[in-house]
């Protein structure tokens, strides 16, 4: 019994110590949200609804308002839905010479991420964890979507 | 008679000094587009009030059976027979849109695609506004794309999409692509999706083509209809419903014909397509990572008598690799009763076997394989190569999908075809 529990304690640790790891030199893209958006955590099914024009609207029921960083914009989309660049516009494509949604705001660099989701409650963009700033709440990291394999650009 | 002067036009004649919707695109878009320059260039830190976006195909479609013209849709006139051409598949189209505030926006969408008429007249594919009181509910106005099946209403837009073209005997029969009237859209997070639901009414609008000559006027006709998806994870289900009360005017060397035989109220009730027609559709998609497959079914219920009722769909399957993506797509058209030929009054100067192709041209019966693969060469272009083995069986040869068949025709035909699908 006690060498089951040990066992299980080494192997938290080491799973604490493989995130710590992949966190460590920032780089780890981390979605943020406004502190009054009502919002402590979101799934990787919500994040894709809101990010692909499904449905602009946060769980707690605010309008959403998506912001891609555009230097990053390739590896998100990697992350949330495991589709290139070139997909992801397809998709837009449709969408938007149908006239039904338009695409995420694209932000050029991470201040302004930032600036846009500290400034507007139903915001919600994604920046690298070394670049968090106070005036934003981070939701999830990224990292912990990488493994998963649940996408969709359905039409 | 005096003659008056317009201040925007230089034409002294009357007929001239009319403004139509294409003449306001030719002239008004080059100068929105210098407007629009300076605020897309400054467009960071404010939201761009203004955008213009636009899409475009340049297309050689080879058809390798000399004895039957290939075409894309019903509003082509001609297309590739035993020769390539490169008028079936290109196009450009040119979107503005415009933020007003107060959850106002509106857009403006011009294409200039091979027509009715045989030219690329630009056209007005979708002029709306729309009114998004919050982010469960938008409502349109004004001309729209008519959204009767999955991707009907963004066909034209080929690098939204893997294949060269969508598959002919789903979307090329439509009889129409874009609608006056407004529709509504209900948005509802359920589970991990969101279900939604579309309603549209209005009146048709465009030209159809019967042949090289004779075209079809379908403005008039009434159509209303639904949709209801749901959408989560990776799929995509949708059913959809719509009807339409159709309405044709005859142009070209076979309207003094139809005049002729409207005087024998019997015969034209057995040749007329006019009436309604009810069309159902089920659509399912599976859309995960590099995996891409859809199943498409629709169902024509055609009230009037000369117009069997037809089934059509398809299946495709598709494999990212890289920048590649092979595709492959088989679809299928088909009338479940065979066509009849209505017997006509004797003793008028009617062309020999017209009754014959009266009824040939509403009775679909062909089936499609296609093999291809799009390659992504840059974020926004891509290329396309196609090859489409059509098979059409005897009932099917003479539907309007078709041009120009020769009667030997074996109801064969082997399309390749090579796109350049771009967006900007």
């Amino acid at each position: 019994m006690a060498a089951r529990t040990l066992r299980h304690l080494i192997l938290l640790a080491a799973l604490a110590w493989g995130c710590q790891a992949l966190a460590d030199d920032g780089a780890e893209l981390v979605l943020v949200v406004h502190p009054d958006s009502g919002l402590t955590t979101l799934s990787r099914d919500e994040a894709i609804n809101i990010f692909m024009g499904r449905h602009r609207q946060l769980p707690s029921g605010i309008t959403a308002l998506p912001v891609d960083l555009a230097p990053a914009r390739a590896e998100f989309y990697q992350l949330l839905t495991d589709k290139t660049l070139a997909q992801i516009n397809s998709y837009w494509a449709r969408l938007v010479f149908s006239g039904r949604a338009s695409p995420p705001r694209q932000a050029q660099d991470a201040a302004e991420v930032l600036d846009i989701v500290a400034n507007s409650r139903g915001a919600i963009g994604y920046v690298r964890r070394r670049d968090l700033s106070a005036g934003v709440r981070p939701l999830v990291g990224l990292a912990t979507w990488r493994n998963l394999q649940t996408a969709s650009t359905a039409p | 008679m005096t003659r008056y002067r317009q201040g925007w036009t230089t034409s002294t004649t009357p007929k001239g000094a009319i403004l139509n919707a294409t003449t306001l695109i030719r002239h008004l878009l080059p100068i929105l587009l210098l407007a629009a320059g300076p605020v897309l260039g400054e467009a960071t830190g404010q939201w761009p009030a203004l955008s213009v976006r636009g899409f475009g195909t340049l297309g050689l479609a080879h058809n390798s059976n000399d004895q039957a013209g290939f075409i894309r849709d019903v509003t082509q006139p001609r297309g590739p027979k035993g020769d390539t051409r490169w008028d079936l598949d290109s196009r450009l189209g040119l979107q503005l849109d415009l933020d007003i505030g107060n959850n106002l926006s509106a857009t403006v969408q011009g294409i200039s695609r091979y027509n009715h008429a045989g030219n690329f007249d630009p056209e007005l594919a979708w002029g709306f506004v729309k009114f998004s009181p919050d982010d469960s509910l938008d409502l349109r106005a004004g001309r729209l794309g008519w959204d009767i099946y999955m991707l009907a209403d963004s066909r034209d837009v080929g690098y939204s999409y893997l294949w060269a073209r969508p598959p002919v005997e789903y979307y090329g029969p439509l009889q129409f692509s874009k609608i006056n009237g407004a529709d509504l859209v209900l948005r509802h997070s359920l589970g991990n999706g969101v279900l939604w639901g579309k309603l549209f009414a209005g009146q048709a609008t465009g030209k159809l083509s019967l042949d090289a000559r004779n075209s079809v006027d379908v403005a008039g006709t009434d159509l209303a209809g639904g949709h209801i998806n749901y959408e989560t994870g990776p799929w995509l289900a949708r059913l959809g419903y719509t009807r339409l009360d159709m309405e044709v005017d005859i142009n070209g060397p076979v309207a003094p014909l139809m005049d002729l035989l409207a005087q024998f109220p019997e015969v034209f009730e057995a040749i007329s397509p006019e009436d309604t027609y009810h069309l159902y559709s089920v659509g399912l998609v599976f859309d995960e990572g590099p995996l891409q497959a859809q199943l498409m079914l629709g169902y024509q219920k055609s009230e009037p008598p000369g117009v069997p009722d037809a089934n059509q769909g398809y299946v495709s399957v598709a494999y990212r690799m890289g920048q590649w993506t092979p595709f492959a797509t088989a679809s299928f058209a088909n009338a479940l009763s065979s066509a009849r030929t209505p017997e006509l009054p004797p003793g008028l100067p009617l062309p020999a076997g017209i009754g014959d192709s009266f009824s040939a041209n509403t009775t679909p019966d062909q089936t499609t394989l296609s093999l291809g693969a799009r390659y992504d060469l840059w974020e926004n272009i891509a290329l396309k190569v196609q090859y489409d083995h059509v098979n059409v069986r005897r009932d099917g040869r003479g539907y309007m999908l078709w041009r120009e068949q020769d009667s030997g025709w074996d109801g064969r035909a082997g399309v390749f075809t090579a796109t350049l699908d771009f967006v900007f």
